[in-house]
């Protein structure tokens, strides 16, 4: 049985977001690239909408800040349309052949995307912070960013025994974090400014 | 004096939203007035801040790696679309041009159109009623031929007036312009642009055939095409009297109409004969297992003699019988080796062959 829209926040919640964007590429990316190309877009424009609308998406998941009056793919419509309305409002080198003056998307319109140049140093500096953490503490850090998700929950998802001993194991990876980001005071502060 | 753990355990539920207001106000409260709690906060908030950008990273290398397969599938989708239609179309113009007739038709009043035929006077049996119905079917498709010259080029007929005949017509062989759409496969087809000037008369092939019977109640008649110039020839073909083709090697007994049209597609018919003739079988037989040989439906004197030629069994078979023989001699005797066999009624032989009895 395929996925279900309704089911598409919970599978997020759980770390399933390689089968929910392998999804989405399916069920919606095709709707977002055809009124892209059709109003003199690319797919290369409609690629990085769509990838921008999918960030943006997570995130409000994560912060438990995704407004249920939008279905999912709705919302990610919207979302990449209004992404890439924006970019060629900047640039002014598309003409728009559909009207999209009662497209809704004063949901969307404070979500903002940083350069791809910029978006590469922060992906090295990243990288660099969390090679050597491992797979068991990068599960663990992913979990304890939903904030629905208790110590409980995460304890069951990630069989360590119980709440406690999920919330310890967390604290040492935080600090293993921490204690490697501490460790070069410019590079922090360069991450600081790109995130 | 909290240790560093319990802050952070308090903050990470602050952070969460998992305090009450009163718990919340007070940590807010301790964040603003105690440094270890402010230095506490703004590092979960980072570390937090960093696992989601990492997170977000390795959702955005997903979406790449979708897309690109996306891509992938498309311009595959697209692929394919585009060589299903290049085969369609490409069968459709292979049909289109199978079907068109592959020489220009001479432009002719009707009066002057009947068909092109070539008599010799050895051949026998050409002009088949298969022959008649073709040429008042299509007319346009033959050559001309003038009434009382009997010439046959079409050529030679536009000028006739100038021009002797140059043999006589007679009908046990043909000759005619090719426009069959299925002739003429196997070998390249000449230039038929000025097929005016081709006289299906001159260069006529020296052809013959030799038919090969076929056994009573089989299919393995064969016809043997003895040709003399086989480069002149483009495709051959056998035709049943219902115009069936047929294939050369697996011929039942009746008529049929040779074909062979020449690389000027002059086309040229005979027909042939296919006769039965008797043929040996073979049985084979283990009475062990309770196996027979079925001559039900045979009439007349079934004999069964061993290699020495002594008589092993006899009987008479009458038509409307259910006759199965079981190995048994006439003295009740079963034995091994090879027997001959024959069915003969009023003095013929019409089945024989042998039988070998194994166990």
């Amino acid at each position: 049985m395929g996925i279900q829209e309704r089911d598409i926040i919970s599978l997020l919640k759980s770390g399933a977001e390689q089968v929910v964007i392998k999804h989405l590429y399916k069920k919606v990316f095709p709707r977002v690239k055809s009124t892209i190309k059709k109003n003199n877009g690319s797919s290369e424009d409609a690629a990085d909408a769509f990838q921008d609308a999918i960030s943006y998406f997570y995130k409000t998941v994560v912060a438990e800040e995704f407004n249920e009056k939008y279905t999912p793919y709705g919302f990610l419509y919207s979302m990449s349309i209004n992404r890439w309305l924006n970019s060629i409002r900047k640039t002014k080198r598309t003409s728009l052949k559909d009207n999209f003056d009662d497209f809704d998307l004063s949901e969307t319109n404070s979500f903002e995307t940083k350069s791809s140049k910029v978006n590469d140093e922060k992906k090295d500096l990243l990288e660099r912070f969390f090679s050597d953490l491992g797979a068991a503490c990068l599960d663990l850090l992913y979990l304890s960013i939903f904030k629905s998700i208790s110590n409980d929950d995460i304890a069951i998802r990630l069989n360590l025994g119980n709440a406690n001993a999920a919330k310890m194991k967390l604290y040492r990876c935080r600090q293993r974090l921490l204690t490697k980001v501490n460790e070069d005071e410019a590079l922090k502060n360069r991450l600081k400014e790109l995130l | 004096m909290k240790s560093a753990e319990t802050i952070h355990d308090i903050l990470s539920a602050y952070i969460k939203g998992e305090l009450s207001a009163q718990e919340n106000a007070h940590v807010y409260k301790q964040i603003q007035s105690d440094p270890a709690f402010k230095i506490e906060y703004e590092n979960i908030l980072l570390v937090n801040d960093l696992v989601l950008q990492h997170k977000i990273t390795s959702i955005q290398n997903i979406c790449n790696e979708e897309f690109q397969s996306f891509e992938r599938r498309n311009k595959l989708k697209k692929y394919m679309f585009a060589t299903s239609a290049f085969l369609v179309i490409g069968t459709a113009v292979f049909y289109w041009l199978a079907n068109t007739p592959k020489i220009a038709k001479p432009k002719q009043t009707e009066t002057e159109l009947e068909p092109t035929i070539i008599k010799e006077p050895k051949e026998t049996i050409i002009e088949t009623p298969v022959f008649k119905e073709k040429h008042s079917i299509k007319p346009l498709e033959k050559l001309k031929v003038t009434e009382k010259k009997q010439t046959i080029d079409t050529n030679v007929v536009s000028t006739a007036t100038n021009k002797q005949p140059d043999k006589e017509s007679k009908i046990d062989e043909t000759a005619e312009i090719n426009t069959d759409k299925t002739m003429a496969v196997a070998r390249p087809k000449p230039s038929l642009a000025t097929d005016k000037t081709i006289n299906c008369e001159q260069n006529v092939p020296n052809w013959s055939l030799e038919p090969n019977s076929t056994c009573t109640n089989s299919k393995d008649g064969t016809v043997v095409l003895h040709l003399q110039n086989e480069e002149s020839i483009g495709s051959t073909k056998i035709l049943s009297m219902d115009k069936e083709e047929m294939n050369n090697n697996d011929l039942a007994a009746g008529n049929y109409t040779f074909e062979i049209v020449d690389l000027r597609n002059c086309r040229y018919t005979k027909s042939f004969r296919i006769d039965t003739k008797l043929c040996p079988v073979d049985y084979k037989l283990n009475p062990d297992f309770g196996e027979d040989i079925d001559f039900s439906g045979k009439e007349g004197i079934l004999s069964i003699s061993n290699q020495a030629g002594e008589l092993y069994f006899q009987a008479n078979l009458e038509q409307l019988d259910n006759y199965r023989w079981n190995g048994r001699s006439n003295n009740g005797n079963i034995d091994d080796g090879l027997f001959i066999f024959r069915i003969e009624k009023d003095n013929q032989q019409i089945e024989f062959g042998t039988i070998t009895i194994i166990r």
